[in-house]
């Protein structure tokens, strides 16, 4: 089953290693990028970088869907991984099989981001596709690690 | 002389760098580069770029502070452009071998003193090791 969807512009990196995939028990990652899926090196610096015992598919965002959902009822826990909410939305309105929730992890402060968190900044087109998710009825909460307190976006002015 | 550029979360790397030359020396050709909170990948490339280019040319190994790691990411994006190679899991003893022995050697020869310093350089002491 889809345990996580989590946007996190670090996508493979040591938080998400030691805390996420291993707190959750993560057997498989989705990671729904079009510029990794496009770039082999990149592709193959993070399929290095997970852990030997997890699984890792690197797809492009019009292959997410049918790649979520071919895991989807699956016994494994999956992560799905996106770089920006726009992805995350974009993969809300293509298949049911995700959770109704979005999780935001770290997001690098960028030109033109505004800060969410400490740890997320988000440009104004990702601040919109939040709004979006809010309003289709998806959670969307900030939160780096599992034991973390979790910010909602709704407590969140942008 | 082969140049090294740490990287780490924080300030590791610069703790490093500072604790390596109250043992060994002064250092030249080795920086540190951190990963600060709200930068991504793609920054820290940018600073590891710059670094290099500071450098002046020759030979630089990568040490990074955990393997998998952003940190790592960037250093090995750098691998595949420019061929410097990566020393993911740096600890002291690795950069102390590597500051002494990048004198003597290079290559694929001084990256093997560097993997076996690290197999030797961590150990675990118990009381009955002493008495």
């Amino acid at each position: 089953m889809i345990d996580l969807l989590r946007c996190d512009d670090r996508l493979i990196h040591g938080q998400c290693i030691v805390r996420v995939i291993q707190d959750g028990n993560i057997g498989r990652i989705i990671l729904v990028d079009d510029f990794t899926a496009g770039t082999p090196v990149m592709a193959n610096i993070y399929k290095m970088a997970v852990p030997p015992t997890v699984k890792i598919d690197v797809v492009s965002t019009a292959d997410g869907p049918s790649v979520i959902e071919r895991y989807a009822d699956q016994k494994e826990s999956v992560l799905v991984l996106v770089k920006d909410p726009c992805v995350a939305l974009k993969l809300q309105k293509a298949t049911d099989k995700l959770p109704k929730e979005l999780n935001i992890g770290p997001m690098s402060n960028r030109n033109n981001t505004k800060k969410a968190t400490f740890y997320s900044y988000l440009l104004p087109e990702e601040a919109a596709a939040c709004h979006e998710l809010t309003a289709m009825g998806i959670r969307v909460f900030f939160r780096q690690v599992p034991d973390e307190k979790e910010i909602e976006w709704t407590e969140v002015k942008m | 002389m082969t140049g090294g550029i740490v990287i780490s979360h924080g300030d590791y790397s610069r703790g490093m760098v500072q604790a390596l030359e109250m043992i060994a020396g002064k250092q030249e050709k080795l920086a540190a580069v951190a990963l600060n909170e709200g930068e991504g990948l793609a920054e820290l490339t940018e600073k590891i770029r710059e670094e290099i280019a500071g450098m002046g040319g020759g030979d630089v190994i990568l040490f990074t502070d955990m393997f998998g790691a952003t940190p790592c990411n960037a250093a090995s994006l750098i691998c595949a452009e420019l061929g410097c190679p990566v020393a993911a899991g740096v600890n002291l003893p690795v950069l102390l071998t590597f500051a002494l022995g990048r004198e003597e050697f290079e290559g694929e020869a001084l990256l093997e003193q560097l993997a076996q310093a690290s197999k030797e350089g961590f150990r675990i002491l118990r009381e009955k090791d002493f008495i």
